[in-house]
């Protein structure tokens, strides 16, 4: 049975998500310049990007609506253009943008997106349309953006599946609702299921995800845990010294400096922070007050290097 | 207070040419192209007296009468007065397809697709949207009357007199006008554009069809439809004004109502509000069949109706043509009897491709429904379920190809129904059917090639309407017009026997049938390895 535990291994160590040198062109327009994404089962990943960075892109390779133009995606190991089907079977999804038809009720939608894969668990649909509150009965032509979006992320979670990609999925909703959706997506997580989530909105990625990658301009910047990805950005530091000190300006690892008297602000590099407290703390400190690094600090930075 | 209600007005209409300016020049060209080209062949093709006069007495017959209108000067006939007989009706109407589908996207279309609501951020008018578009569609017709005024007093045969032309050209123009003032009303009254469509074209359908009724028994219903009505601008006989002044004074009328409407609705909204529905899901409409088919239940109604009413209306003119051949010895002696079968017999297949080529647009329609679904991203959802893509695109060539043979058959149980109820010597109902379904097999090829528009890009169904357009013209025309050898040959119609004339061709309808199997096959594999939209 030596093969067999070999095997097991293997399966339980599988990526959930793996994409390597994903490329992808729309004629001369490079959308995708070689995307590396691991995500491993249990996992919620947040992956960020500006408008237009390929978020929806990767995604719908994911799905296998686009197909590659260079490099490989699998999904729970298996090839997404050719096994599409196959891996939906285990897959919920809400797209970036919800199109729906005008003329079927919001019930009807939910049922339809369900019934295609699975029986529709009644209760638990019921208790998602409770938890949104969403009213089923209209027709989709009438319902506002938010409930659009409502409808999909029943939709989806109602679904048994064991990955569930969201592209953007709070686009529109109330910050009721958001939180309700942050809920949910830990309620998902704590049954061992994996998140793929697309967003820009930097808070919500901060708030739910164990990892993180950033993409710009089809290619990403940087990936990892989120304490990691801390640990890249800057300390906003304002530090009250007694005495002044001298050439400021020449310590190391200072950026945004300004001076007031004897009140200076500044952002430093998390790792050279201790030796530039220990400078500053020979001129004896009065006062101290330091925000911690966002992710905000990081993504602008890279934002800004463009 | 309402002194700002057209502000804007003409800021918007350039906005407006600006996006149409394409499909403007499209429209104009074809339209021009089309009335200038026949209208050259027609001193060639009857350049003696005799034969004009022989081409005169048969479109007198009811069954010419019903598609064309109804002959005017055929005492006198000159080949101009015999190319307004033939061409009058169906510009008339094709004028009027091209204004609603212009009016329609520019009301009822930007409104659904959100842009008005930007649009009326803007210090504009209340109505000056719909003014912006009344005054282009009015320019387009205007241009379009202008251009084929000129060309045809200009270019064509000396028949073709200066006030001829225009009032010829001018009729055409206040057609489209007329239509655009319903399109404009029906986009107030519902709530999106397909509505507004279906309900527009169901009018153009319904003056044709009550056009039809008149001129064959009862000349006073012709008056009551706008195609009638600027029909009897007489043209090239006696080129009377009138008719255009009447349809200017009902355009103007329809307008004004639909602006009274506009201006005291909300945006976004219709008359005809939309009703809240079931909150679950039917076991059917699980099934990526019984998704399609209740997003096609509207249309497919539609369609089924339309057809009836069709071929009970075309069935209804074999009594007069019955009476008609009784009365003209001339003609009797004019149409060989070698050919078999009554007179009545001749005609049957000419009435039958209208029907015919209805169906074919209609089950299209209803099979690149996909398309629309893809552009839209609706499919997007589906597929990142366990649906195949195989799955779904035969599932709408399935709905297509069904839709075609329901289609046709209704147009001809229509036309069976009618023609036994008027003739005293009746056709079976296996004559008719088998008139209707020896044209079956250039459907399939049809939709073989609808299918691979659909699995090249869901952007390219312009291809299909185009295509179907031209072999109408073929088909419609054909009797009369002289076209070459080549351009027949392009359409698989042609390919078709006139039964029960003609005798059946077994090899020619299985070659064409696997014609389009194979388009079919092409479409369904180019769908399957390409980029989805959405």
């Amino acid at each position: 049975m030596e093969s067999n535990y070999y095997y097991e291994k293997e399966v339980l160590s599988m990526s959930v998500i793996e994409t390597k040198n994903l490329k992808k062109s729309f004629g001369s327009t490079q959308a995708l310049r070689g995307i590396d994404i691991t995500v491993e089962k249990g996992d919620i990943y947040g992956f960020i990007g500006p408008n237009g960075a390929g978020k929806t892109t990767t995604i719908r390779i994911l799905l296998g609506i686009l197909k590659a133009s260079e490099g490989s995606a699998r999904v729970f190991g298996k090839d997404v253009w050719e096994d599409a089907v196959e891996i939906h079977r285990k897959i919920a999804f809400v797209p970036g943008e919800v199109n729906l038809w005008p003329n079927l009720t919001g019930g009807e939608v939910i049922d339809l997106l369900i019934g295609l894969k699975n029986e529709v668990n009644v209760e638990k649909k019921h208790a998602l349309i409770e938890r949104f509150k969403l009213d089923p009965t209209k027709k989709c032509r009438s319902y506002s953006r938010g409930n659009k979006q409502k409808i999909a992320l029943i939709a989806a979670f109602a679904q048994d599946a064991d990955v569930y990609i969201l592209d953007e999925p709070t686009s529109g909703l109330d910050p009721l609702m958001e939180r309700v959706f942050q809920e949910t997506v830990k309620e998902v997580q704590k049954e061992g299921k994996t998140i793929f989530l697309s967003s820009h909105i930097l808070s919500e990625v901060e708030k739910l995800c164990d990892k993180v990658s950033i993409i710009r301009d089809g290619k990403i910047i940087e990936s990892g845990k989120i304490e990691d990805l801390r640990h890249l950005t800057r300390t906003r530091v304002r530090i009250v010294t007694k005495k002044p000190v001298e050439n400021v300006e020449a310590i190391d690892g200072l950026y945004d400096l300004d001076i007031k008297h004897t009140t200076y602000t500044f952002q430093v590099e998390t790792n050279t922070i201790g030796s530039v407290l220990k400078t500053f703390n020979d001129h004896g400190i009065e006062a101290l007050e330091s925000t911690p690094p966002t992710l905000e600090d990081l993504f602008m930075r890279h934002y800004e290097e463009a | 207070m309402n002194k700002d209600l057209f502000k804007g007005t003409f800021k918007l209409l350039s906005l407006i040419l600006r996006r149409e300016r394409i499909k403007l020049a499209a429209w104009t060209v074809g339209i021009f192209a089309l009335t200038l080209s026949v209208a050259f062949a027609y001193p060639e093709l009857f350049p003696s007296s005799e034969q004009q006069a022989v081409m005169a007495q048969l479109m007198e017959n009811p069954a010419m009468v019903a598609m064309f209108g109804k002959p005017f000067g055929i005492e006198t006939p000159s080949p101009a007065s015999l190319f307004a007989i033939e061409m009058n009706v169906f510009m008339l109407a094709t004028t009027a397809v091209m204004s609603i589908l212009m009016m329609t996207r520019y009301t009822r279309g930007d409104e659904e697709d959100g842009t008005l609501e930007l649009i009326k951020s803007f210090p504009v008018g209340r109505i000056a949207n719909i003014t912006a578009a009344t005054l282009y569609v009015i320019f387009a017709n205007l241009l379009i009357g202008s251009l084929i005024g000129l060309g045809l007093s200009l270019f064509a045969h000396s028949s073709f007199t200066w006030s001829g032309s225009f009032v010829f050209g001018f009729s055409l123009a206040f057609s489209g006008i007329v239509f655009a003032g319903f399109a404009a009303l029906f986009a107030q009254l519902t709530e999106n554009t397909r509505t507004a469509l279906t309900f527009s074209f169901s009018a153009l359908g319904f003056f044709y069809i009550l056009r039809a009724f008149g001129d064959v028994s009862a000349a006073w219903l012709s008056y009551l439809s706008p195609l009638g009505l600027l029909h009897r601008t007489e043209t090239f006989v006696n080129n009377f004004v009138w008719p255009l002044f009447v349809s200017a004074l009902i355009a103007l009328l329809l307008f004004a109502f639909a602006y009274a409407l506009n201006n005291r609705r909300d945006v976004g909204s219709g008359l005809f509000k939309a009703k809240n529905g079931r909150s679950d899901a039917s076991g059917m409409l699980k099934t990526p069949l019984g998704l399609s088919l209740r997003l096609l239940r509207t249309s497919i109604i539609t369609w089924i109706v339309v057809i009836f009413i069709l071929g009970v209306s075309y069935g209804s003119i074999f009594g007069d043509l019955t009476a008609f051949f009784d009365s003209n010895q001339q003609l009797q002696d004019l149409i060989p009897e070698t050919l078999g079968g009554s007179l009545e017999t001749q005609f049957l297949s000419t009435v039958m491709s209208v029907i015919v080529v209805t169906a074919t647009l209609g089950a299209l329609m209803v099979m690149v429904k996909l398309s629309s679904e893809e552009k839209k991203g609706r499919t997007l959802g589906l597929y990142a379920n366990t649906l195949s893509r195989s799955r779904l695109f035969m599932t709408y060539v399935g709905v297509g190809l069904g839709a075609s043979i329901v289609f046709l058959f209704f147009g001809i149980l229509g036309m069976y129904a009618a023609s036994s109820s008027v003739m005293d010597d009746a056709f079976s109902f296996y004559t008719v059917f088998i008139s209707g379904f020896a044209f079956y097999p250039a459907m399939v090829t049809f939709l073989g090639l609808g299918a691979l528009v659909m699995g090249i890009s869901p952007l390219k169904t312009w291809i299909l309407w185009l295509y179907l357009t031209f072999a109408f013209i073929l088909l419609y025309f054909g009797n009369m017009l002289d076209f070459k050898e080549w351009m027949l040959n392009m359409s698989p119609y042609e390919y078709m026997p006139r039964m029960p004339i003609e005798d059946a061709r077994p090899f020619t309808a299985s070659l064409i049938v696997f014609l389009g199997v194979i388009l079919g096959f092409m479409g369904f594999t180019f769908y399957r390895k390409r980029d989805l939209q959405g």
